[in-house]
């Protein structure tokens, strides 16, 4: 009993100096994270410029050829491009023909309409004018939108019609040709509370690749585990493996392999969560400034946090353990860093992963970090993560002991 | 006091150290001459309990010397220093000790913290210490605990003639008072403090004379290198 007490007492004041020592770096540590997490900002925006080139994305600019003297014709555009769905993500440019055709050959417009001369008046009596859609053959994503909305507007219009001509024949067919009017306004009405507000009679259910995080909650948590599992290269000195001679005192004085690893694992991962803690308050402050949603700091949160730089650091210390030099320990890390962030969909969603690599984005230490992370940005960790959490770090620690064993 | 019986050690193929037995009586001081990379270290630190042997065993006072009392009685000071380089003097020496604060205090005042100078030097970080004070710092370390029995890797290696001198002047101290040293070295300084004498070829230990002289001790290095 009084062996156990001594060694016990031992290893305790040698975890203590190691969090002491590990604590010494976080100036360090911190200053790393702010490096890289402007280096992964200054990237992501400018990833954001090139791809977007500056371009309000979403916007459809269609050309509109209509005959400036049909009052009615004129008044129908002015309400379709009214109306809240068309407006949000299509611009109506009133233009002449040729200027339409030369716009969609050089990309400005991702159509034009040619508007038939008495449009609506046809539409009425059934000779139906077709309008003439020209849609720019480079196949975009907004072109393709384009033409699906032109063709479901054409049969809602096609089925609308039908509708009323059936209504119109049948009361003909009645006698009843006062009442046409009527029909037809009470049909019209219909067909467009039918045509303009259907999405009212289904349940919306938002789906997306990204789960059940938007897209801060996302990139945030995989930003935030990226830095963690970086922030190694700063504490590389202190993860590499001891002095002979440390290692040889420390276990004539009872402290094993198993004290040591443990007790350098848990060190790193204070550092970690100290470095995590004081660089969130200054980022939520940021984030909410900036008018999005700031990082929920409850102690739930934290606890999360912790695990997952456990996590982190056994991942860390196994690196520069079994590469025992900065150098090989430094290369190692960013490889598996790599590795794991992308096998856990921290990059591209696990939903566009290969199918073989899919079952690796839930059952790796990354996806347990990033899942664990999660409550900082209000989602729940769930049990798959505290699972993965929990195998994630003995696997490591495990194979760290079996390096160190190997080499000694 | 201490019984070394039959240990063996191998590293992959390579034997070190095949079935060496010897004992150290209470008060002795024995030293272990031998090439570099002969196996001395080797056995300083299955003494210790650093390493495991391959067979054999040691014995303090009769019973195995894996028990809590020998690693409360031993002090061993690897080859290298034993120091955390971030921390300071104080934390270094408080890894070790294992005594109370008050213990600490008398220590601080005319302890071995006093005898080895390094009073002064308590909140400097151990990595910014020059070779000697950090010898000094690994030596106050394995002391603290006021062991009875010291095992010394090299201890004045790397020093220069003042502090080695100094490291032996201590020694010679700690002999008189009681206490017993098994070191190895190179230096015929330090082996000169020894009343025994073991010359390691081939991974077996031979008793020499305590009083061989430097000369003849390299001449019976050099034939077991050759």
């Amino acid at each position: 009993m009084v062996k156990l007490t001594e060694k016990m007492r031992q290893i305790c004041v040698y975890q203590f100096l190691q969090i002491k020592r590990a604590l010494k770096l976080l100036p360090a540590v911190m200053a790393v994270s702010v490096l890289f997490g402007a280096l992964a900002a200054a990237a992501a925006f400018g990833g954001a410029k090139l791809l977007y080139q500056d371009r309000a994305v979403g916007r459809i600019a269609v050309a509109v050829v209509a005959d400036a003297d049909d009052s009615v014709g004129q008044m129908a555009l002015s309400m379709l491009s009214s109306m809240e769905s068309v407006e949000s993500i299509c611009d109506f440019v009133e233009t002449t023909e040729q200027e339409a055709r030369e716009g969609l050959k050089e990309g400005r417009y991702y159509a034009a309409l040619l508007i038939p001369p008495r449009m609506v008046e046809g539409i009425m009596d059934g000779t139906n004018t077709p309008v003439r859609v020209l849609l720019s053959g480079q196949g975009s994503l907004e072109t393709l939108l384009l033409r699906q909305l032109t063709e479901s507007g054409a049969q809602i219009l096609d089925a609308a019609q039908a509708g009323i001509y059936a209504a119109d024949f049948y009361c003909g067919e009645l006698g009843m040709e006062q009442l046409i009017p009527q029909v037809e306004q009470f049909l019209n009405q219909v067909y467009l509370d039918y045509a303009l507000n259907r999405s009212g009679w289904f349940r919306k259910t938002a789906v997306s690749a990204l789960g059940e995080m938007d897209l801060l909650g996302y990139y945030g948590t995989t930003a935030i585990a990226l830095l963690l599992f970086l922030s190694g290269v700063s504490c590389a000195s202190f993860s590499c493996r001891e002095s002979r001679a440390l290692e040889e005192k420390l276990e004539a004085e009872g402290v094993g392999i198993c004290a040591r690893l443990f007790g350098k694992i848990l060190a790193v991962a204070v550092l970690l969560l100290a470095a995590v803690l004081l660089l969130a308050m200054p980022v939520s402050a940021g984030l909410s400034g900036w008018g999005m949603r700031g990082l929920e700091l409850s102690g739930y949160s934290v606890f999360c946090a912790a695990a997952a730089v456990l996590v982190c650091a056994s991942v860390i210390v196994f690196c520069f353990e079994t590469a025992d030099s900065l150098l090989a320990g430094t290369m190692l890390l960013f490889v598996l860093t790599g590795a794991l962030i992308f096998l856990a969909g921290g990059l591209l969603p696990p939903a566009f992963l290969p199918g073989l690599l899919r079952p690796f984005s839930r059952w790796n230490p990354a996806s347990a970090v990033r899942g664990l992370l999660g409550p900082l940005f209000g989602y729940a960790a769930g049990w798959q993560a505290g699972t993965a959490a929990v195998c994630g770090f003995l696997v490591f620690f495990g194979l760290g002991i079996f390096s160190r064993r190997r080499m000694r | 006091m201490i019984e070394v019986a039959q240990i063996s050690k191998a590293y992959g193929r390579r034997q070190v150290l095949s079935q060496i037995s010897f004992h150290i009586e209470e008060g002795q001081c024995v030293g272990i001459a031998g090439a570099n990379g002969c196996g001395k270290s080797t056995l300083l630190a299955i003494l210790a309990g650093a390493v495991r042997p391959d067979g054999g065993k040691v014995l303090y006072h009769g019973s195995p010397a894996d028990r809590g009392r020998y690693r409360k009685e031993m002090g061993y000071v690897p080859q290298g220093n034993p120091l955390l380089p971030e921390l300071s003097v104080k934390d270094n020496l408080k890894l070790w000790y294992k005594g109370s604060e008050k213990e600490w205090k008398r220590e601080q005042d005319s302890g071995i913290i006093a005898v080895l100078e390094l009073g002064p030097l308590l909140k400097r970080d151990a990595g910014r210490l020059s070779g000697g004070m950090k010898r000094r710092l690994s030596l106050a370390c394995a002391l603290m605990n006021h062991p009875r029995f010291l095992i010394l890797d090299e201890p004045g290696a790397a020093l220069d003639v003042v502090c080695k001198e100094e490291i032996r002047q201590y020694l010679s101290e700690y002999l008189k008072q009681g206490g017993t040293v098994l070191l190895t070295s190179h230096e015929e300084r330090e082996l000169s403090l020894c009343g025994r004498l073991l010359l390691m070829r081939g991974g077996r230990l031979t008793e020499i004379p305590a009083d061989t002289q430097a000369g003849e001790l390299a001449v019976m290095i050099t034939a077991e290198t050759r």
